[in-house]
């Protein structure tokens, strides 16, 4: 049984690495691109919307959305670029006959989405620190709390990005999925405002949005940042995490296995 | 003495369902492929060869039936099973974020060899398909035969018992096709079982040991190459191809017959 599983750790990790190769040209580029965005977007919160009679905090409330926001923005690209591969050159067909299960080959796969985008995240922390400086203190985010919630939500993204995958047949359908889909749920997902304040504009629909998954992502993170009086108890928030992290990942492998019709 | 099959097909069904619609791509193969030999699989387009190879290969699910390794159900333990068989598909499938020598050092590491062992075995390879001069090289800018000798090479990192080659040849020019024979040839020598899908007769004439036609997702007939041509008083296997599709054609327009004229292997 260990020999197994060291085994497949072997492979998992061989996959992990020949992913990296490719995206190592790739990463500061891509840092730079979103270092630019995310730094326009919170100068424009914390220092243009308070001129116009927004709260001051406002700023650092979108500097923590972004932690979320960056990572599945960023990790759309890279779900672009599986739903190309596997609606045309299929190199996942290789690595779907090596020796480990399939489930694992897709697991490896969302593990290599959630790496890439904490990179952009982390890059976002640092651009949130330079801009807002003083209003931002990096030591909130240095707690065990932190650092496991960033990992679980990076793991639900990756994973989430395995059932957006499976949902987009072509790509020329990629741009409907996330309209239709992830630009919504991320809306109402409690990334533009707290969830109390959708509570107490409309309780049915925020108790509606405690279906949404992001909600969890986004609230949790503004709970380590901004403290809990605004916003849904961390442990919950974890709690929800890490369940909607293990659904996604049940129902995007069993998607992308019909898709492929791999047994 | 008879030695006993390395891998056998058991009413192997495979439907496809789209929508209202349903393609019976395989109705109830059954056949057992022998150890230490090519064996062809032939068939007109949309005959259900590459289905039935993708099958073995795990790139796809049977409807019913199963595939046995060596007289255990592969689906005991699929990860097991994809150890001992290398595969080429259709689509050579090779992403261009890695070199030639990436490619098959990487691939070395997924089966499991240590970074030397790897680097060693990448090396052997490169020798043995002369793809030295393009070691730096990223596939896309390779042509269609060395991409192939590359995809057949990445195969045979792990040593594997068996080889699915799905269409190894198709797109090559005569003296790449060649060169590919060659080569198919040689592993075959040194005791490698070889599942080679192809609509090239010559191909299968000129490299199989054993021969299976497939037609409308049924064995019409399992057997040697020179038992196919004597038994229809045939020059080639083109030939007995085509005389055996248009009996198929008359006798069995919904293609439901199954006759299997040859010698069972």
């Amino acid at each position: 049984m260990m020999h197994t599983i060291k085994q497949y750790a072997h492979v998992f990790w061989s996959m992990l690495r020949a992913d990296w190769i490719g995206y190592k040209k790739m990463i500061i580029g891509a840092c730079i691109d979103s270092a630019i965005v995310n730094a326009l977007f919170i100068f424009s919160a914390g220092y243009i919307f308070p001129s116009m009679g927004m709260q001051s905090s406002y700023g650092l409330f979108t500097a923590v959305t972004l932690i979320v926001g960056v990572a599945l923005f960023d990790v759309w690209p890279f779900v672009a670029e599986f739903v190309a591969d596997i609606t045309g050159s299929k190199t996942i067909l290789n690595l779907c006959t090596l020796p480990i299960p399939t489930w694992l080959v897709f697991t490896e796969r969302a593990c290599s989405f959630a790496t890439k985008a904490s990179c952009l995240s982390i890059t976002s922390i640092f651009v949130s620190k330079l801009v807002l400086w003083n209003t931002f203190s990096l030591m909130t985010l240095v707690s065990l709390r932190f650092v496991i919630f960033f990992i679980c939500m990076q793991l639900f993204i990756g994973f989430f990005s395995l059932i957006m995958a499976a949902l987009v047949k072509d790509m020329s359908r990629i741009g409907m999925v996330w309209v239709r889909i992830v630009f919504p749920l991320y809306i109402l997902g409690a990334s533009q405002f707290p969830w109390l304040a959708l509570k107490s504009f409309s309780p049915y629909v925020a108790y509606a949005m405690l279906l949404n998954p992001f909600v969890y992502l986004m609230e949790g993170m503004h709970s380590i940042v901004l403290g809990t009086d605004t916003s849904l108890p961390f442990s919950l928030c974890l709690g929800m995490t890490i369940l909607n992290t293990i659904v996604c990942a049940y129902v995007g492998i069993t998607m992308l296995k019909k898709r492929l019709d791999l047994p | 003495m008879a030695t006993s099959p390395l891998i056998s097909c058991r009413q192997v069904v495979k439907t496809y369902r789209s929508n209202k619609k349903s393609v019976h791509a395989l109705r109830s193969v059954s056949l057992d492929i022998p150890q230490g030999c090519v064996f062809a699989l032939l068939g007109a387009n949309g005959a259900g060869k590459t289905t039935l190879s993708s099958i073995i290969a795990t790139l796809a699910k049977p409807t019913s039936g199963d595939i046995l390794y060596k007289g255990v159900s592969i689906y005991h333990d699929l990860a097991d099973y994809r150890r001992h068989i290398g595969i080429c598909p259709q689509t050579t499938g090779l992403g261009d974020s890695l070199t030639i020598e990436q490619h098959l050092f990487y691939q070395g590491l997924y089966y499991g060899l240590s970074q030397e062992a790897s680097t060693n075995r990448t090396n052997e390879l490169i020798k043995q398909f002369t793809l030295e001069q393009y070691r730096a090289s990223k596939p896309s800018e390779l042509s269609g035969g060395y991409r192939q000798r590359l995809v057949i090479a990445r195969s045979l990192v792990h040593n594997p018992e068996l080889l699915i080659l799905d269409e190894p040849t198709v797109g090559l020019d005569p003296h790449a096709r060649r060169n590919l024979w060659d080569v198919i040839r040689d592993l075959r020598s040194k005791g490698m079982s070889i599942i080679l899908t192809t609509h090239y007769l010559d191909e299968a004439q000129e490299l199989a040991d054993h021969v299976c036609i497939i037609d409308k997702g049924q064995v019409k007939t399992i057997a040697t190459p020179k038992e196919l041509m004597s038994l229809h008083n045939k020059q080639n296997l083109e030939e007995v191809f085509v005389e055996l599709m248009n009996s198929s054609c008359d006798a069995s327009p919904s293609g439901t017959t199954n006759t299997t004229k040859g010698t069972n292997v």
